[in-house]
């Protein structure tokens, strides 16, 4: 078994040699969860620099946006970016499902693969509208700045007081929700200045679609504001974050940063609906986590100078130079890429996000993986051992998909039986063979309890010789 | 018969280092078992290496053994705080922690606390190196039950003074600015202090009684200074590990407090226990 195994892994390589721990078949973007907005923050040193999605689909004229900033950002601080930039870091770094093929052990010939490269359903994305902006009236607020970028007008405010700022809103047209007056005052006695954006209509390019906007600005505040959002905001809202470094991963600092379970063997079938198999398992893992964790989704080192694999599969084109300066990314060298997913609540995540570079150049991907079966007849005594061996990990793969997004088993009874009924009687059913891929790290309960053993061994260890004492000072 | 059982209690946990030691690796079980935390072998470097240097100083010293315990605490608190990338990096931090106290001494007393020394070198030295401030997560239980475990500990070694002087002077300094000055409410103030970040570092770090001033009047100077150091840190420099950086820079202070307030020496265990188990 293994050798067949070990000889259809080299057959991938050959032929597809970017994806040798196998076929990335389905991904899960950003698009399945609703409310979902779209952050790139890159941090080099004490500069940040931001590009906020854009996918507004009402009339422009209601779009505004309010965003807290650190600094009065200068006319060559701002400016906007293709689009396309977000589908290629999204479609790159988002969740992925892979599959393997299992060879028939009574057959010696390795049959060629096919793969069906399947894009998962996207459902229409909601973007929360900021209230709208009709003139520019001056009330206590400062008018620090005042640009025109491309399609959009931007204004930079201060104000001495949220009361002042909150009328100039409102009066400008801003439907700032009451509650926001409350998260106002904190900003403005920090000093942060007000980012306010409009559209104008005529300016729109074609197609009427707006472009993101990315800010840069030098601050030691490495962070999102994200409690103005949550002001007007009904239940919980996601966001995905992409962050560029030079050093490592990025993350968060007053949060959990928590990586989503990873490299799981779950059933074939799920190969049909990928995206709502990971919809399910985030909703649970954030459920688990308390509610108030920064999920982890992927971490790369995306150098273009760096001459490793830049993903493993593949799921999207890795991201480019032109793509990465598009991000702000502009120094030459290493460039780590994190992706961050939060799900955020009022309750929940009373502070902003917070944010470390780290050197952390670990890499992850949020991976699962599937099996596909050998097409028989079994009739060999490695056939009737193959059955058995798969019985067991059609079991086990059921069983993971329950733990990991709460599908029950019991829904699809032939997953298991099907394969039962083909072990003849007098096969050795007990005779479980090696995984042709091991198991990932699964939830790793063998190390978790073999180190804890070792701990408390050692402790009691500690707390019960007698050690030698001497009359000599005692010190630390 | 009394008088024996009485004897055997006392032997049993009259070193409060025993307490510690029981206390942070419950912290590290709950971490491994509840935060995801799976660095094993980064622990094993961290402990192992951490032991074997203080069994080599202790054995070139002629330290007595009983201090492996110190040494436990200052691994299992490496474990609960220091993250890098290779093991090289978990071994070097575990040798500069424990060397620190041989070698960068004053008055016959280590100057640094052990683990700070080692992260702090670390930190800056290595490019390797970083601390999570966030790994603990916001549960509020949790925060009870850490300041429960440590107050055991600190009335043991009292040195809660220390403790109680850093959190009061960060709190009612954070409290000011937080609901007074930026007028934020309850939910964000209370979310800064759920970390058990802060809390590890407040019961755990800056208590250490060998690094601490000898007497109370000095030890609540020196919490307060280095409860306003980690406020500023945190609200001007933006530093997402404050505590840190304040017990650095006030390390030189406790010299001065211990030069002002003169006092005795801390011994984990008391002298004439001491004398009683080594006339043995």
């Amino acid at each position: 078994m293994k050798k067949f195994a070990i000889i259809g892994i080299l057959a991938l390589f050959t032929t597809h040699a970017f994806s040798f721990c196998g076929f990335y078949v389905a991904k899960a973007d950003a698009k399945i969860f609703n409310k979902t907005s779209q952050v790139i923050l890159v941090r080099d040193g004490d500069k940040s620099i931001v590009t906020m999605s854009n996918d507004f689909k009402g009339d422009v004229k209601d779009f505004a946006m309010v965003v807290p900033v650190p600094t009065v950002l200068k006319r060559t601080d701002i400016r906007t970016v293709p689009s396309t930039i977000f589908s290629k870091l999204d479609s790159y770094s988002g969740p992925r499902l892979v599959e393997y093929y299992d060879h028939n052990p009574c057959q010696i010939v390795v049959a060629e693969n096919e793969v069906d490269m399947m894009e998962i359903q996207t459902s229409a994305m909601v973007m929360d509208s900021a209230p709208m902006m009709k003139s520019a009236q001056r009330n206590k607020v400062k008018i620090e700045a005042q640009y025109k970028v491309d399609e959009y007008d931007i204004l930079i405010l201060s104000a001495k007081e949220s009361t002042g700022l909150k009328i100039w809103l409102d009066e400008n047209g801003y439907k700032v929700p009451a509650s926001a007056a409350e998260v106002l005052d904190p900003y403005i006695k920090n000093n942060l200045k007000f980012f306010v954006v409009k559209v104008d209509a005529n300016r729109l390019g074609k197609g009427g679609l707006m472009n993101p906007l990315q800010i840069s600005f030098e601050s030691p505040k490495f962070m999102l504001p994200i409690r103005l959002g949550m002001a007007n905001a009904d239940g919980a809202q996601d966001m995905i974050v992409y962050g560029l470094s030079r050093k490592g991963r990025i993350e968060c600092t007053n949060y959990r940063t928590v990586e989503i379970p990873t490299n799981r063997n779950v059933p074939t079938f799920v190969r049909d609906d990928f995206g709502n198999f990971y919809k399910d398992l985030f909703e649970r893992e954030y459920n688990h986590q308390g509610k108030n964790s920064v999920f982890l989704e992927y971490a790369w080192n995306v150098s273009p100078s760096w001459g490793g694999v830049k993903c493993d599969p593949c799921v999207g084109p890795p991201p480019v130079n032109q793509d990465l300066v598009q991000a702000g990314a502009t120094w030459n060298g290493n460039i780590h890429f994190t992706r961050l997913h939060v799900r955020y609540t009022k309750d929940k995540f009373a502070q902003d996000l917070l944010f470390q570079v780290t050197p952390n150049k670990e890499h992850f991907q949020g991976r699962y993986i599937i099996t596909n079966p050998a097409n028989g007849p079994f009739d060999c005594d490695e056939g009737q051992a193959y059955l058995t061996q798969m019985v067991n990990r059609r079991q086990r793969e059921l069983d993971e998909l329950q733990v990991l997004a709460g599908w029950n088993p019991t829904d699809r009874p032939y997953y298991v039986a099907g394969y039962r009924k083909l072990i003849q009687d007098g096969a050795d059913r007990n005779d479980v063979a090696t995984p042709i891929i091991p198991d990932g790290p699964g939830n790793g309960f063998l190390p978790k309890l073999l180190f804890s053993l070792a701990l408390v061994g050692a402790v009691m260890f500690f707390l019960t010789i007698k050690l030698k004492r001497r009359l000599t000072p005692l010190t630390q | 018969m009394t008088q024996e059982a009485i004897k055997s209690k006392i032997k049993i946990f009259k070193d409060a280092r025993d307490f510690q030691i029981i206390w942070l690796s419950i912290f590290l079980l709950y971490g491994v078992w509840f935060l995801d935390w799976d660095n094993f072998v980064g622990y094993g470097v961290l402990i192992g290496t951490c032991l074997a240097t203080q069994l080599f100083g202790g054995f070139l010293l002629n330290i007595p053994t009983s201090s492996l315990k110190s040494a436990v605490i200052t691994s299992l608190s490496l474990c609960l705080i220091f993250s890098a990338n290779s093991l090289f990096t978990y071994g070097l931090c575990a040798i500069l922690a424990i060397s620190s106290k041989f070698l960068l001494r004053l008055n016959g007393k280590h100057i640094f606390n052990p683990s700070l020394f080692g992260i702090v070198f670390c930190l800056l030295f290595t490019g390797d190196a970083w601390v999570s401030p966030g790994k603990w997560g916001n549960e509020y239980l949790i925060v009870i039950f850490f300041f429960a475990c440590a107050l055991l500990v600190l009335l043991k070694v009292g040195r809660i003074d220390t403790s109680l002087a850093f959190l009061i002077s960060l709190m009612a300094l954070e409290y000011a600015r937080t609901c007074i000055y930026l007028g934020d409410n309850m939910d964000v103030y209370l979310q800064k202090f759920s970390s058990g970040t802060i809390l590890l570092f407040a019961f755990f770090m800056i208590t250490d009684p060998m690094t601490t001033p000898k007497t109370t009047k000095g030890r609540i100077i020196w919490g307060i200074i280095i409860g306003a150091l980690t406020f500023y840190l945190t609200t001007e420099e933006q530093s997402y590990i404050a505590p840190v950086w304040a017990l650095t820079i006030a390390t030189p202070v406790t010299i001065l407090l211990n030069t002002i307030f003169k006092g005795n020496q801390f011994q984990w265990i008391p002298s004439h226990m001491n004398l009683k188990t080594s006339n043995k």
